[in-house]
């Protein structure tokens, strides 16, 4: 009989003369992202900490000295502190042991800029500043590295984030693998990196014997995928199911490589831990790299047998290191979980000083043990050891949905949200030991900067205790510009980038 | 004129969901044409979440509640695999379970199932008179008749259905090589019970 040729041999025929690819880059609304200067065998690691709640520039890097605040009858005195310029430095902080430290270690690598957030609603605030509201497709930095130097690895894109730090782009042309992979709990993330490691405890009978169970697991896969899902009648009735489809294309790809790379032995930064994690007894061994982490962050491993670390941003951090250090993620997020577990910065409201205070040292000093760890592990490509560290080749991101007001009104007073803040980012790959932006101490809001020299644009004629305007043109610049200036230092480049040259390597 | 028009645009759309990666596409139906057994035209499946995988699990193994899955044998798959299973995570500010499987859902599927089956396994290899599983869990021979019964009994506990003369053969079958692997009769019924719980009709709804 003669058959009518399909829609699929149709469109075939039509890509082999050429027409579809012309349609395709006529259609309207349509994309391209290009990565001229990206090469993924030569990675470029994103890290992204989320400074949940409202991290405030001027409660840490971006001060106003108290000497210099000014002081309003009805309003209070300007958020204000002792500064200090640690030598060598053009970026002043708080004078404190822990900004101080961070400085004095890693300013030549560190920019600091004052931005204008568009949102001071937290979760939408946070997305749009992965996001640089939408500006590229909608998808988020992270996805967009995920994209470029994620292909082959494993989980190209893990999330420990939550609120808008964990939400996935708005990109829906997106390979659904660079997406974030969710991460609650990185103590026990490792456990779901095998379909059979760790599942019985050590015993005599042969299934309690790892390498028996392999293989027998892999049989049971074969004869369940090879003859059971083709012969049921479901499998009949459903032959092109979405899901069914995604389920049995992830039995053939993800899942055999997540097993073959052995993480849930090479993510595990806990050791033993006798009855809160009997690692041993189920037949499970760590990382090993566990002392070496454990030495820089040793609230990373539960207490007890909840589960949950001791410092759950310490814990982030060290599953951050090993997913890249195996090679597994080219962008991970984190995110400031809090003392409370929820608020974070978001503090502010009860009590503004010791709520900036507290989670700007916590992040900072994550962030050095982070970077210390990554400085110095050896980066290794194909052919070998290169000479140079994975940090060398990273960038981490203190994201921060907006600020604070910008008024003390009186002992222990708190703070709403304010679009007038900035952020911190520190890399190799990035023109360091800048401050972008200054805070005037007439007002407390960081003035813009020029986007090629630096040089401030200061609200010079606005009074003393008022306020400039929103639309005021010396406002810094938006998340727009700050994401396409993070990933261009990153290598990565689409259509309509915005970037603020004076950040990127000359 | 305007078919031609339409013509690049079906490319740009690309294949509707539901349509086969590797066969012919079904439609538009040809009178005569042998389309095989009849297939949904809706295609629409959802993958159960944790909570009904647990309770499937429990069900069908008759396990109690706080024993079908724990980590290490300490803490609850429900809690530890509940957002790549669907779940959300309040303690973590995630209030939107994952749209879709991520990198891990299928490999913490086959944990919740595993250990599910291995407790049922090890409950029956002690009974007396076992649920699922009658079987001489240490030895190495599988009657025709063993293997049928215990793969019925998975049948009807996971799918509601008597299984197929083709899916008995290919689980019996798979006894010998379980045998050579270094295995004995309890851990086949193991490996059964997890091919037959993890297949996407036992996951998907």
């Amino acid at each position: 009989m003669a058959r009518r040729p399909s829609r699929r041999n149709v469109l075939r025929g039509l890509a082999a003369a050429g027409l579809g690819a012309g349609a395709f880059a006529a259609a309207p609304g349509l994309r391209f992202v290009r990565s001229a200067s990206a090469d993924p065998n030569d990675p470029r690691f994103l890290i992204v900490l989320g400074c949940f709640g409202g991290a405030s520039m001027l409660d840490c890097l971006m001060p106003v000295d108290v000497n210099e605040a000014y002081t309003h009858e009805q309003r209070g005195k300007v958020i204000s502190y002792p500064t200090r310029t640690v030598e060598g430095s053009n970026i002043r902080c708080v004078d404190r042991t822990i900004p101080r430290q961070y400085l004095s270690r890693h300013a030549h690598e560190s920019v600091v800029l004052s931005t204008l957030s568009s949102s001071v609603n937290h979760f939408v605030a946070q997305a749009r500043s992965i996001n640089g509201r939408d500006v590229n497709a909608g998808r988020t930095m992270m996805e967009a590295v995920a994209e470029v130097y994620g292909a082959g690895r494993s989980l190209p894109n893990v999330n420990m984030g939550r609120g808008g730090y964990a939400e996935p782009g708005a990109d829906t042309s997106l390979d659904p693998r660079y997406r974030g992979e969710v991460v609650t709990n990185p103590v026990t993330f490792p456990l779901s990196m095998s379909g059979h490691a760790g599942i019985l405890e050590n015993g005599d009978r042969p299934a309690q014997d790892a390498e028996v169970r392999a293989a027998m697991v892999a049989r049971a896969r074969a004869v369940r995928d090879g003859q059971l899902e083709t012969v049921s009648p479901f499998a009949q009735t459903f032959p092109a199911a979405r899901m069914r489809r995604t389920l049995l294309q992830s039995r053939r790809t993800i899942e055999p490589q997540l097993e073959a790379e052995e993480l849930i032995q090479r993510l595990l930064f806990v050791p033993d831990l006798g009855e809160v994690f009997p690692l041993s007894e189920w037949g499970l061994s760590s990382s090993d790299e566990v002392e070496r982490i454990l030495d820089r962050l040793p609230g990373a491993f539960p207490a007890n047998a909840s589960g949950t670390p001791q410092d759950r941003l310490e814990a982030q951090a060290a599953l951050a290191y090993l997913l890249i250090r195996t090679g597994a993620s080219s962008a991970v997020t984190l995110t400031e979980p809090g003392t409370d577990g929820f608020l974070a910065f978001d503090q502010s409201h009860q009590n503004h000083r010791d709520a900036q205070r507290t989670h700007w040292n916590r992040v900072l000093r994550v962030a050095d043990d982070l970077i210390d760890l990554l400085a110095t592990a050896e980066y290794i490509d194909a052919n070998g050891p290169t000479g140079t560290s994975l940090w060398d080749r990273s960038m981490l991101v203190f994201a921060t949905e907006f600020g604070r007001d910008k008024w003390d009104t009186g002992s222990g007073f708190g703070t709403g949200h304010h679009l007038n803040n900035g952020l911190l980012v520190t890399s190799p790959l990035i023109r360091g030991n800048q401050t972008l932006g200054s805070p005037d101490p007439n007002n407390g809001f960081l003035c813009g900067w020029d986007p090629v020299t630096g040089e401030d644009r200061p609200f010079d004629d606005v009074p003393a205790g008022e306020d400039p305007l929103f639309s005021d043109e010396r406002q810094p610049p938006g998340e727009e510009a700050v994401y396409g200036t993070l990933l261009a230092a990153l290598g990565i480049e689409y259509e309509g980038q915005e970037t603020l040259p004076v950040m990127l390597p000359e | 004129m305007r078919r031609l028009l339409l013509i690049p645009l079906l490319f740009l759309l690309g294949c509707p969901e539901g349509t086969p990666s590797d066969a012919e596409d079904p439609t538009p139906y040809v009178p005569g044409y042998d389309y095989g057994a009849p297939t949904s035209a809706k295609s629409d499946l959802k993958l159960k979440r944790w909570r009904q995988i647990h309770l499937d699990l429990q069900g069908a193994l008759a396990l109690p509640p706080g024993s079908v899955c724990n980590e290490t044998g300490i803490y609850d798959c429900r809690t530890l695999h509940a957002v790549p299973l669907g779940g959300i995570s309040i303690d973590n500010g995630l209030f939107r379970p994952i749209d879709q499987p991520s990198a891990t859902t299928g490999l913490a599927l086959e944990r919740f199932v595993m250990q599910a089956c291995a407790h049922r396994a090890a409950l029956d290899a002690e009974a007396e008179e076992p649920l699922i599983f009658p079987l001489p869990p240490d030895g190495t021979t599988l009657q025709d008749d063993q293997g049928t019964t215990v793969v019925t009994n998975l049948y009807r506990r996971f799918l509601a259905r008597d299984p197929l003369p083709e899916e008995v053969d290919a689980l019996v079958d798979m006894h010998a090589g379980i045998v050579a692997d270094g295995g004995r009769n309890l851990e086949w019924a193991w490996m059964t019970c997890f091919a037959v719980a993890t297949t996407t009709e036992a996951l998907l709804y």
